[in-house]
């Protein structure tokens, strides 16, 4: 998915892979074979649906990317778009009215999506961490550091109080907390809004989990910590050969940060890059549109540029591409085609672009 | 916990003591015309009526009946009773052990039942479970404990004859006799603040489950009795404690209705009676203990917030 230049004939060879991967995926402890060796996450059209639902609203629909190790795969897109819901499905933590009802997410040779509740639970903490965006909240207030810390290593491990507690100070010390010994036994309100954030991670990574699901880390903080935060990652993907799964809506972070970029959009892919291919040549008007409503700050008193419209509420999209309604080059065929489904093999799920009949980057 | 705050509250319930005996103390010679005539009645003679002024220290000018009175209270002599001249420190302490071990018990009653029915009433929120606990906290709470006293008595005294219908039975007579003496009139207390916790126990896991710390530990791996006791339930008993705390005032009240109905003769039927009477000592004492209570009551649970809620909590 990351030739973007491939030719039809390639096209339907991923197809065919991607079906049977699928097929393969349907049996909990199937392996697929991954596209690349150092691929650590493949999710492979992901769909998630309102339980019991006679019309399916189609919460996130179709969802395929991947996460390598040691990289950094982002999923962006506007508030409501199906980002986080897309993250939760993999953890297994989605509200209880939502469920998957479609596709795979191979982590490292097991479907997720085929586990059960119970076997999932397993892999939470130890398989796959995850941090939040609200790094008080995100902490038990009614417990110290070190235990929250020793947790995952106590269910996982079944190690004890104590041994979890010698392995929380280490991790302490990893995710760079100073005086790690003292702060074991500190509560959250103790710390400030980045230490406690770096906690978050620490208790994430405690089982050595290969990849970490970062939902809007860095949102809550101070611009100085997110920067502190973000080198943080980078050092645990260097140095620990985590993959990072980031939902952000913030293209810095994303240009600062990530090697792959998943811009979603209604609950579908619009397009999937290479971070330095999508900010130079946008194969997606919403990209595009994204993109140029970044303020640069290079002509004061300039007006700001913003996207009109907005979202449309799961439950009332519309048929074909969903973003058509506030597209500039939208045309009756858009409306018309199921672009999730016909152009599942494309980086791009606009059909102009596929036709070569639109640049978006000319829109920017 | 920091000793300073604990002194500090300890110091304030003092205070709230100071000012009950100060009131009670006020009462009876606030009253209209002479207190003695008051207290003795209308068809007392002028003897009786001379007697009761006297055995008050009611000749005395107000500031040293006061300091009297005060100095009574702190070397624990509160006065004799009107009616029996036995000392009302006596007699409360009689009345006591009945009516804690009924109270203490009730308290016990409604911690476990309200937290547990709460707790599996939040976590199966919605389902048929928790309609069946909710429905049965709002019936516990509607139920005045009399009505359940007696449908007690009729079930498990009558009917099964289980348990005793009647009395107080001391510990000295054994762990087992006592037992079986306090458990239905602390289940006819209880009940209604058992049905309170549980509501409250119940909105608390509801609201602490939509916590993103939960999504977090359940995101570590935590499920099922670990991700419940270890954060949930520790969560929730900040807001429960409060409840309970509040309770206690509700419970001591309740003994006067409860010790009626199975005939034990503690606190509760002491202030009745010396209400009846117009025993002013008796009443005074039972006010000023039961203040005592409160105030005590009061202390433990701020005691137990610092224990649950790390943020009370200081070093």
């Amino acid at each position: 998915m990351t030739e973007p230049t491939a030719a039809s004939s390639a096209e339907a060879g991923t197809a065919a892979e991607a079906t049977a991967a699928r097929e393969a995926a349907s049996s909990p402890e199937a392996t697929a074979a991954p596209e690349a060796p150092d691929t650590v996450l493949e999710v492979r059209d992901l769909t998630v649906d309102l339980r019991g639902a006679a019309v399916q609203p189609g919460l996130v629909r179709e969802v395929s990317f991947r996460v390598r190790r040691g990289g950094a795969t982002a999923l962006i897109g506007e508030s409501g778009c199906g980002k986080t819901m897309t993250a939760m499905s993999l953890l297994g933590l989605l509200p209880r009215e939502v469920r998957v009802s479609g596709g795979s997410a191979v982590l490292e040779g097991t479907d997720l999506l085929g586990l059960s509740p119970r076997q999932l639970a397993r892999a939470r903490g130890r398989r796959i961490g995850a941090v939040f965006q609200e790094p008080m909240s995100t902490l038990d207030p009614t417990m110290t550091v070190g235990d929250q810390i020793g947790e995952s290593r106590r269910i996982h491990l079944r190690e004890s109080r104590s041994a979890a507690r010698v392995r929380a100070r280490e991790l302490l010390e990893l995710v760079g907390i100073p005086n790690a010994a003292a702060r074991l036994r500190a509560y959250p309100h103790e710390l400030s809004g980045g230490m406690q954030q770096r906690v978050g991670i620490a208790a994430a990574i405690a089982c050595d989990p290969p990849l970490l699901i970062a939902d809007e880390p860095t949102t809550a903080l101070d611009v100085t910590i997110q920067a502190e935060i973000l080198d943080l990652l980078r050092e645990l993907r260097r140095e620990q050969d985590l993959a990072v799964l980031l939902v952000t809506h913030d293209l810095g972070v994303v240009a600062d940060f990530c090697d792959e970029v998943v811009v979603m959009y209604a609950g579908g892919v619009a397009e999937t890059a290479g971070t330095d291919e999508l900010f130079g040549t946008p194969r997606h008007p919403y990209t595009s549109a994204l993109i140029a409503s970044v303020p640069t700050g290079a002509e004061p008193f300039s007006r700001l540029t913003s996207l009109p419209g907005r979202v449309p509420a799961a439950g009332s999209f519309p048929a074909g591409c969903r973003f058509a309604a506030r597209c500039p080059f939208a045309t009756d065929d858009c409306t018309r085609t199921d672009v999730y489904h016909d152009l599942a093999t494309e980086p791009t799920r606009c059909l102009r672009v596929v036709r070569g009949e639109i640049t978006p980057e000319a829109a920017a | 916990m920091q000793a300073a705050f604990l002194i500090h509250r300890a110091l304030r319930g003092l205070l709230v003591l100071w000012l009950v005996h100060l009131m009670t103390f006020m009462l009876i010679r606030l009253v209209p015309g002479d207190p003695a005539e008051v207290i003795a009645g209308e068809q007392a003679t002028p003897e009786a009526v001379d007697q009761i002024r006297e055995s008050l220290g009611l000749t005395e000018p107000l500031p040293v009946q006061y300091w009297n009175a005060l100095r009574g209270v702190l070397t624990g002599d509160l006065g004799e009773s009107l009616f029996s001249g036995l000392a009302v420190t006596r007699l409360l302490l009689d009345a006591v052990p009945p009516s804690l071990s009924i109270a203490l018990g009730a308290l016990a009653f409604a911690v476990m039942a309200g937290v547990l029915l709460g707790a599996i009433a939040g976590l199966t929120r919605g389902r048929i479970v928790d309609r069946c606990v909710s429905a049965l906290a709002g019936l516990g709470i509607a139920m005045p404990s009399f009505w359940v006293g007696m449908m007690l008595v009729t079930i498990f005294s009558i009917t099964l004859n289980w348990l005793p219908a009647t009395s107080y039975a001391p510990l000295a007579r054994g762990t087992g006799e006592w037992a079986s003496h306090i458990v239905l009139p602390a289940i006819a207390l209880g009940t209604t603040v058992a049905a309170e916790i549980a509501r409250h126990t119940r909105g608390g896991v509801i609201d602490v489950m939509e916590k993103p710390f939960i999504r977090a530990a359940r995101a570590r791996g935590a499920t099922g009795a670990q991700l419940v006791l270890r954060h949930v339930l520790r969560n929730t008993a900040i807001p429960v404690i409060t409840v309970i705390g509040l309770s206690g005032g509700t419970l001591l009240g309740g003994t006067v209705v409860v010790e009626t109905v199975f005939g034990i003769s503690g606190l509760g039927n002491l202030a009745i009676s010396s209400v009846l009477s117009r025993d002013y000592p008796v009443i005074q004492g039972y006010v000023l203990l039961t203040a005592l209570i409160v105030v005590v009551i009061n202390l433990t649970v701020d005691i137990l917030y610092g224990v649950v809620n790390p943020k009370v909590r200081k070093r």
